[in-house]
């Protein structure tokens, strides 16, 4: 075993990492070896007041402001987003557009429902072709995802038809995670 | 439209930076306590926290779109909030004379007047005032905020090496003023 380990100053001899030796400690949930191996045993005894003292500390440590939240959101909702406007089929007189940010959230609600798989990204371009959508989505792990994305595929489509009038082109939709 | 406890902080970061703003709330809801808290021990000022840390969730919002990976975002916002209040602090120095010394939070009345959990833990936050400002960061951040070494080192602009580094020596003089209690 090297003398000198500066990535690791916290490696107990036994092979135990202090860390995990100290969360154990705090979960009170020690293992076999760390209650009788005398390495564990000597930096537990030597670490228990301040993990003691952590835990105190922790429980009783100021969360914020309660005033915070509606402050932020008052700035944050004044800015907004630079948003462009896509028009509505609307026969007028006078036009309806609505923000590309606005559909954008119309769209993602109506694919909450659709099962193992969560939609982050959702962009909306007014192209010659057409209202295109691209969506960036996670899957659950085992999720079919080809099911999964046509369902999304159903949802925009049809909420787009009903919540806005859009005949959409084209939906594409990118998987870039699964969990 | 309402938002899932379980939508994930990535998913949520997505929607916010196609300027979804009820996602953004969401995450203010999730951050703001430890957001608070990093401004609060560097600045050990309520109202001055408060501000840093309105300041720097507004910050987030508006650079939230150059944020390539939305798995850090976590880390990314913490290291606006540090920054921010940090900035606080340079700027505080650099218009007030020395007039006081940093505030260094009450030692507390001594070990005969409360309960042993308590005077515990006067007794930490004594030993976490001594520390140098940089390893009682790196310290709180692991142990109270329950970070890894990966996120606490891009918060603080620094090597997951010299983190270790730091939280081990902080360890090794925080255990050592706790010796009486042992």
């Amino acid at each position: 075993m090297a003398v000198d380990q500066p990535d690791e100053p916290d490696r107990l001899p036994c092979g135990t990492m202090l860390d995990t030796l100290l969360a154990h400690l705090r979960a009170d949930t020690l293992n076999e070896h760390e209650q009788h191996c005398p390495h564990c045993r000597s930096a537990a005894a030597r670490h228990r007041s301040l993990v003691d003292a952590a835990a105190a500390a922790e429980r009783d440590q100021a969360g914020a402001p309660p005033e915070l939240l509606d402050r932020v959101m008052r700035v944050v909702r004044a800015e907004g987003r630079s948003a462009d406007l896509i028009p509505l089929n609307d026969p007028g007189p006078g036009a309806t557009r609505v923000r590309d940010t606005t559909a954008a959230r119309i769209l993602r609600a109506a694919c909450e429902p659709v099962e193992g798989i969560d939609v982050g990204r959702c962009r909306i371009a007014d192209t010659e072709d057409g209202i295109v959508v691209t969506m960036t989505a996670r899957a659950v792990a085992g999720t079919p995802i080809p099911e999964a994305t046509r369902e999304i595929r159903r949802a925009v489509l049809a909420s787009a038809r009903d919540q806005l009038g859009w005949t959409i082109a084209r939906v594409d939709i990118e998987i870039i995670d699964v969990e | 439209m309402g938002i899932h406890p379980d939508t994930r902080d990535e998913t949520l970061v997505e929607r916010a930076q196609d300027g979804d703003t009820g996602a953004f709330e969401e995450l203010v809801r999730r951050h703001q306590d430890t957001v608070f808290r990093i401004a609060l021990r560097t600045l050990d000022d309520h109202g001055e926290a408060a501000d840093a840390a309105q300041e720097a969730l507004i910050t987030a919002w508006r650079k939230l779109p150059d944020l390539g990976d939305a798995r850090t975002f976590r880390a990314w916002l913490y290291r606006i909030a540090h920054r921010r209040a940090l900035n606080i602090i340079r700027a505080r120095r650099a218009t007030a004379a020395i007039d006081d010394e940093a505030a260094v939070p009450d030692p507390a009345s001594g070990p005969e007047h409360q309960s042993m959990a308590s005077s515990l833990r006067a007794a930490l936050d004594t030993a976490l005032a001594g520390l140098p400002p940089p390893q009682r960061t790196c310290w709180i951040l692991r142990e109270l905020e329950g970070l890894g070494y990966e996120e606490i080192a891009e918060i603080v602009d620094a090597t997951p090496t010299a983190v270790r580094g730091r939280i081990h020596r902080a360890r090794t003089q925080l255990v050592e003023a706790l010796e009486p209690w042992r």
